[in-house]
């Protein structure tokens, strides 16, 4: 799960980063540009997308070390 | 032109630079508070831009690394190097995402202003994971391809403006009229980090296309910031004697102003549309810079497969990129105000010098501890 777990740290980084570059501006609506239902839904079906992919491609990697391990 | 080949020649690491330099950096307001001396901030910050460059390639060449993963855990240590190398990846994504935002508003505002931001923003993503994942040498060779199309359309905008003739050189008089005191804040915080500092994205990867970075490839590259920072005085310039200082303060998208403002015997006339096809081209190359900037990081860290980790990054800086701002100027001001002190001054300055010395304090150690033992 390294390749979720380490995309996920990223995520959490750089919107991390980008509210605290909000925050500096004062831009205290931000949560209000957060809520906003269009970029909302986008922005959570981009995120969805990318950790079911990467928890997708990491369990294929673990079934395939396994299969090989007790070859 | 293009030759087939298996290493990667100066000239394709010219164009990427050249390509990379121009980015968004030609599309925004580039240093807005120096009204009409900003031509000079950037020809000044061009040079600065040609030490910063040949330093990020002289730190890889210095300590024989690849990429400045590998110098952070040489410099830092292993867990110092591997927090502040988590640090850049953030970083590059960050700054991707500001620049698919810039792409995105450009399209949003002045070609398709009924679609909204999310399908513009979303359209670019799949380009972007498309270049990217043909792989380096198929990129490269097609921002060679781009270099050629941007240069074709750059001369044929500056024809077309000196043809419209509706030229007035005396808006960029009184040259530095206040001294040049007032003109160092900005030129230092706005001008040199964007877009000259955000070189740093090469020491990503530059190490692993030119193994030992060459003169021809640093000449090449020394040379490519000239030519940029050239074409982005060039088009201050233009944008100033076209419409004046005042007015391209308020631009938000000047160059596209400037060449909206064309009519040729009303004949020929709209080639903003040519324009923007350029910056598009240029704005592909600044992204998928970044974005593979960042995954070499992450496939340094995590060890997987580069193919497999395009997808879940670049639509992570989609996501990013939908929340950097609010609006384009609640966007430009954070550009202006805190990213540039924040953000760029230390990760494009602070920790490479900091490197530097390490780097060089280290290898001074143990040449003492050799010389102890013999």
């Amino acid at each position: 799960m390294k390749r979720t777990y380490f995309f996920i740290l990223i995520l959490v980084m750089v919107s991390a980063l980008d509210i605290l570059c909000l925050f500096h501006n004062e831009q205290w609506n931000f949560l209000v540009m957060y809520s906003q239902r269009k970029k909302l839904v986008a922005a959570c079906l981009l995120i969805l997308v990318a950790t079911v992919y990467s928890i997708v491609l990491d369990w294929k990697d673990g079934r395939n070390s396994h299969t090989k391990g007790s070859e | 032109m293009i030759r087939k080949m298996d290493g990667y020649s100066p000239l394709q690491i010219f164009i990427v630079i050249f390509l990379f330099l121009e980015g968004t950096a030609i599309l925004i307001n580039l240093a807005p508070d120096l009204g009409r001396d900003a031509w000079i901030a950037t020809l000044f910050c061009t040079f600065i831009g040609m030490f910063l460059i040949w330093w990020f390639f002289f730190l890889l060449r210095n300590t024989n690394q690849r990429h400045i993963y590998a110098v952070l855990q040489q410099g830092l240590g292993k867990i110092g190097g591997s927090i502040v190398g988590v640090v850049y990846i953030t970083y590059f994504i960050y700054i991707c995402a500001r620049d698919m935002r810039d792409f995105s508003e450009l399209i949003t505002n002045a070609v398709l202003p009924s679609i909204p931001l999310e399908w513009t923003t979303l359209c670019f993503t799949v380009t972007v994971i498309y270049v990217l994942r043909c792989g380096v040498q198929n990129f490269v060779n097609l921002f060679v391809l781009f270099g050629y199309v941007f240069a074709a359309i750059f001369v044929v905008f500056l024809v077309l403006v000196i043809a419209d003739g509706e030229l007035d050189f005396h808006n960029l008089l009184p040259i530095m009229g206040d001294g040049i005191g007032p003109m160092l804040p900005s030129t230092f915080t706005q001008v040199l980090e964007f877009p000259f500092g955000e070189l740093i994205a090469f020491t990503a990867f530059a190490g692993m296309l030119y193994p030992n970075l060459s003169g021809k490839v640093m000449r090449a590259s020394l040379l490519s910031v000239l030519a940029a920072g050239m074409v982005l005085t060039v088009t201050i310039i233009v944008e100033l004697v076209t419409f004046g200082p005042s007015i391209r303060e308020r631009a938000m998208f000047p160059l596209v102003s400037a060449s909206r403002n064309i009519s040729i015997g009303n004949f020929i006339e709209r080639i903003e549309m040519i324009v923007i096809f350029a910056i598009l081209l240029a704005a592909i190359v600044k992204v998928c810079i970044f974005a593979y900037a960042a995954l070499q990081g992450v496939v340094w860290y995590t060890g997987k497969s580069y193919n497999s980790l395009i997808i879940p990054y670049v639509l992570l800086t989609a996501e990013i990129s939908y929340y950097v701002s609010n609006n384009m100027s609640d966007h430009i001001m954070v550009g202006l105000s805190f990213v540039p002190i924040y953000i760029h001054i230390p990760l494009q300055f602070a920790v490479p010098a900091i490197l530097l010395v390490f780097i060089k304090m280290r290898s001074r150690w143990r040449k003492r501890d050799d010389q102890t033992a013999v």
